[in-house]
Order: structure tokens, then C-alpha cells, then sequence
């Protein structure tokens, strides 16, 4: 049945997706962020829903709607980015399993792109918003459902054969949702939006710590000051982020405490230790190949593991920095971390030009909640393997977007324009195209 | 329950899609509807000043005093 719902879905949204290509932005970004499909079974399993989708768009970017990519930082960054795994994919010492990540990695880093063209005014970003939110928080408010009704006993795991798959890459997304959930809630005129963001919040949270994820139970407290530090009303703020924070902890067992604690006691913890292990294997590799690393999934296997890190087990390095640095050496890590920092700048950028322009409030909020959530990411995800998180690439090319509109929106009026010739020209077509019909009526 | 989920959630999805075309000329500063609708700025309301607020109701009184006298 759900199949057949969602089979229809997209198909009926096709047409649509070709003639306004940023509905295949939002369809595409809701299959690739939230994998629906996975949750599906029938007709649906046979149809590659990303790839129609992707191509609808596309097509419909280039025919219809051809707009150009930003010339940006981050574009121009990520650009770079995808020129370093390249290379390095190029020399990946096991080709055979580096070149399919790369395809993973880099269909969804086009989409990136048609996205930033695409996003050209609020109403395109706030709607990618909500599809962001929504396709990741349904995992959330699913698994912050099923803790509540079994006690916080059982982890919560993310959809199968996804990059959040795992119960720490569920967590630190969900992490990194939070504020963005938050944001939709300040933002909405609607009471009943508000209402839900909030419940979406504390289901989320209760998520999170049903994870059993110690590096986004990190994240969540390291997001704190940052929350509080962008919250108008500070001490309410935080005695609900307290009064929050308390109740969800309260509500889980014995067991989630025990494990919690084990952060104090990382060196007698096998999990914690074989993490540090990883990455000194990790940084071991891209000392041995600075320029290109071992290549994607080059430290899950045990034969290129033997050869830089003799003794170690192969498996993922669980931190997003050492992952980039490990596989693709030490350029791909330069512009991983230039994305970041390019994208805290927007973040600054923003916050410090819209501070008291009513008309870019949502501009002020969206910047002070993803950089909560870019602050959860880095933290939660310096203990775990989600460097080539779409959704993330997603929030800074957003960013940029809310950039560019905050700089037109706050740009002097255009007096230069009156004083150029071609507006000039233009001005006194306009004038006399509108004197003629008066002239005409005189007649 | 998952499935119920699931439906919400496809059915959220469209829902948005749908205000996205239809808000979409209203572009950075125009109006939003609809359900997804975005809080506008608030119009900075300025508050009169006593005196001003006095002339006013005086000369709203004027006109019935010279009423009474014509």
C-alpha cells in the first residue's frame, strides 16, 4: 500500500518537477535525506526513484528554468572538494571499491549544485527546509514514540542502508535537526506548526538519547551554550532546555546511564579506544599518502589497513574529520575544513548584517540555528563516519543562498542604475511606452 | 503506526511542495498563505505622545461645541 502511495506520489509530481525544477529539488532531496523508498516494498523496489527524479530535474533546469551556479565560496570550495576525491579516488589503492563511493558521493554532490542555482529567494529556502526537516525528523519522532513506549530500552537505529543508518549517524543528524526544527517553529504564522515543532523537538531529543550515542549526547550538550547564546529570551530558554534536557535523561533506564558514564572512563572502553586507534590509523595513512590518502573505503579493508596500521582492525574511522583526512589525504581535508569555516562566516555574516532589519528576521534565525546545528554536527561528528553527508552539503549552500538575498535585500537603492546608460535607456522607454496610451486618449 | 507515519509524512511532503509553487512569486519580501505561511515582520507601531493625544480628542470635540452654539 505504501508503495503504491509513494510510487504515485512522485510520478504525479513529475510533470511538475520538469516545468518548476525546484520541486525536483524538494522531491529529491526528500528520497535522498529521509530514503523513504527503503521503507517501502512491491513496485517501488524495481523503480531507481532518485535517478528519475534527478534527471526530471535536471532536464527541466537546463530547458526551463536555466539558472546559473553561484559564484560563491562554497560553491567554489566544493568544487574543489569534489576535484580532491576525484583525484584521490583516481589513485585509491582498492579502485574497485573507491569508485563506487565516489558515485554515491558525487551524484549527490551535483544535485548540491542544481540546488544552490535554484535557491534563489526565502520562499525556496524555507520550503527545502521543511522537506529537510521532515524527512529526517520522521526517524525522530518515530524513534522518540517507540522510546517512550518501551522505556528508552531498545536503541533507535536509522533507516537501512543509509549514510544515518547507524544509531550514532541517526543521533547526530537528529542533533543537527534540532535547531532547524526549532527555526521552522519561530518562523511559521501557523499555531498548530508551532505547536508540532515543538513536540517534533522533544520526540527528537528523546530520540537522540535513545541512540545510546555518547558522541551526540557530546553534541547535545556541547549545542547548549550555543542555543542559549542565540535564544532571545535567555532564562526561559534555558530553564526549558534544562527542565527538557532533566526529563529526558530521567526517563531513560539504568542501562543508558551505565554507557553514558563510560565517557569519564573512555581509556577501559574498548569502543572509545578502538575510535582513538582509527584515527591515529587514519592520520597514519594520509602521512604515508599526503596528497591523494588511501581512497574511499580504504579503511574498512583489512589488507590496506595491514599496510599502514599493522594490528588494527579495519573498520569505519568514526570521526568525519580523520574520515576525509584518512581517504582522501590531505587537500580533500583543506577544503572540507574551508567549507566549514566559509560556512560558520555566512552563519557571523548574517547574524551581524540582519540584526535589527524586521523585513530579514527569518534571515537572523535561520542563521542563528544552523550554526547550533553546524556546532552539533562538528562535535557529534568528530566520533563518527558522516563526512559526505548530502543533508549537511545541503545546509551550507543554503547558507550561501541566505547570504546573497541578504546582501540584495540590504543593498543601497540602485541609484548607480539611473546613472548608467542602458538603465537609463531603459527608464525613458518605460516613461514614453507609458505616455502613449494617455497621448492616445487625448486624440 | 509506521505506516500512518509514512503517509503523514508523504503527505507533508506534497503539501509543502504545492505551497512552495504557490508562494513562490512571492519572492523576499512578499506576503505568504497558506499553511506553511512564514511570519511576517511586524509593522513598528509608534505610540502617540499624551499632548498629541489630547489635541486630538479636542479637536474631535470642537465641531459639537460649535454645533451646540450655531
Amino acid at each position: 500500500m505504501r508503495s503504491l502511495f509513494f510510487t504515485t506520489a512522485i510520478f504525479a509530481m513529475l510533470p511538475a518537477a520538469f516545468f518548476s525544477p525546484f520541486v525536483a529539488v524538494l522531491l529529491w532531496s526528500y528520497i535522498s535525506f529521509g530514503s523513504p523508498q527503503r521503507l517501502t516494498w512491491g513496485i517501488s523496489d524495481a523503480i531507481p526513484f532518485a535517478l528519475v527524479v534527478g534527471l526530471t530535474g535536471i532536464l527541466g533546469w537546463l530547458v526551463v528554468e536555466r539558472r546559473k551556479i553561484p559564484n560563491d565560496p562554497t560553491t567554489w570550495l566544493l568544487g574543489g572538494f569534489i576535484l580532491a576525491y576525484t583525484i584521490a579516488t583516481y589513485f585509491a589503492i582498492v579502485p574497485a571499491e573507491a569508485w563506487p563511493k565516489w558515485w554515491l558521493t558525487t551524484k549527490a554532490m551535483i544535485y548540491v549544485f542544481v540546488t544552490a542555482a535554484l535557491l534563489t529567494n526565502r520562499v525556496r529556502i524555507h520550503a527545502l527546509m521543511w522537506v529537510m526537516v521532515i524527512a529526517v525528523a520522521f526517524y525522530g519522532i518515530k524513534g522518540g514514540i517507540f522510546a517512550l513506549v518501551t522505556g528508552g530500552n531498545y536503541r533507535i537505529w536509522g533507516p537501512p542502508q543509509t549514510v544515518i543508518g547507524d544509531n550514532n549517524q541517526i543521533a547526530a543528524a537528529l542533533v543537527v535537526l534540532l535547531p532547524l526544527i526549532n527555526y521552522l517553529g519561530r518562523q511559521s504564522k501557523n499555531e498548530l506548526l508551532r505547536m508540532g515543532s515543538r513536540v517534533a523537538m522533544g520526540l527528537c531529543l528523546l530520540s537522540v538519547l535513545a541512540s545510546y550515542s555518547r558522541g551526540s549526547f557530546l553534541a547535545l550538550i556541547a549545542m547548549l551554550p550555543f542555543l542559549l547564546q542565540h535564544s532571545k529570551r535567555k532564562v526561559i530558554s534555558g530553564v526549558v532546555i534544562v527542565v527538557a534536557l532533566a526529563f529526558s535523561i530521567g526517563f531513560m533506564p539504568a542501562q543508558w546511564v551505565e554507557r553514558i558514564q563510560t565517557i569519564q572512563t573512555y581509556q577501559q572502553d574498548s569502543s572509545a579506544e578502538g575510535r582513538i586507534e582509527m584515527w591515529e590509523a587514519a592520520t597514519k595513512m594520509a602521512l604515508a599518502r599526503p596528497l591523494v590518502g588511501v581512497g574511499f573505503k580504504g579503511p574498512y579493508i583489512q589488507t590496506v589497513m595491514d599496510q599502514y596500521s599493522p594490528g588494527t582492525t579495519a573498520r569505519a574511522v568514526h570521526s568525519i574529520w580523520f574520515e576525509v583526512l584518512g581517504e582522501n589525504g590531505f587537500p580533500a581535508l583543506f577544503f572540507w575544513v574551508a567549507l566549514a569555516a566559509v560556512a560558520i562566516q555566512n552563519c557571523r555574516y548574517i547574524i551581524r548584517r540582519t540584526k535589527n532589519v524586521p523585513k530579514l528576521k527569518w534571515a537572523n534565525d535561520l542563521a542563528h540555528m544552523s550554526m547550533v546545528g553546524l556546532v552539533g554536527y562538528y562535535v557529534g561528528g568528530s566520533f563518527l563516519s558522516l563526512s559526505y553527508w548530502d543533508f549537511y552539503f545541503t545546509l551550507l549552500v543554503m547558507l550561501a543562498a541566505t547570504r546573497r538575498i541578504v546582501v540584495a535585500e540590504l543593498a543601497p537603492e540602485p541609484k548607480r542604475l539611473l546613472f548608467s546608460p542602458g538603465a537609463a535607456r531603459a527608464a525613458a522607454r518605460t516613461r514614453l511606452s507609458a505616455a502613449r496610451p494617455a497621448l492616445g486618449a487625448g486624440d | 503506526m509506521e505506516a500512518i507515519f509514512f503517509l503523514i509524512g508523504l503527505g507533508g511532503i506534497i503539501m509543502v511542495i504545492h505551497w512552495s509553487v504557490v508562494n513562490d512569486r512571492a519572492g523576499n519580501n512578499g506576503v505568504t498563505t497558506g499553511f506553511f505561511a512564514m511570519r511576517e515582520p511586524e509593522e513598528p507601531v509608534a505610540k502617540p505622545l499624551a499632548g498629541v493625544v489630547a489635541k486630538q480628542r479636542g479637536a474631535v470635540a470642537q465641531p459639537s461645541v460649535r454645533q451646540r452654539r450655531g
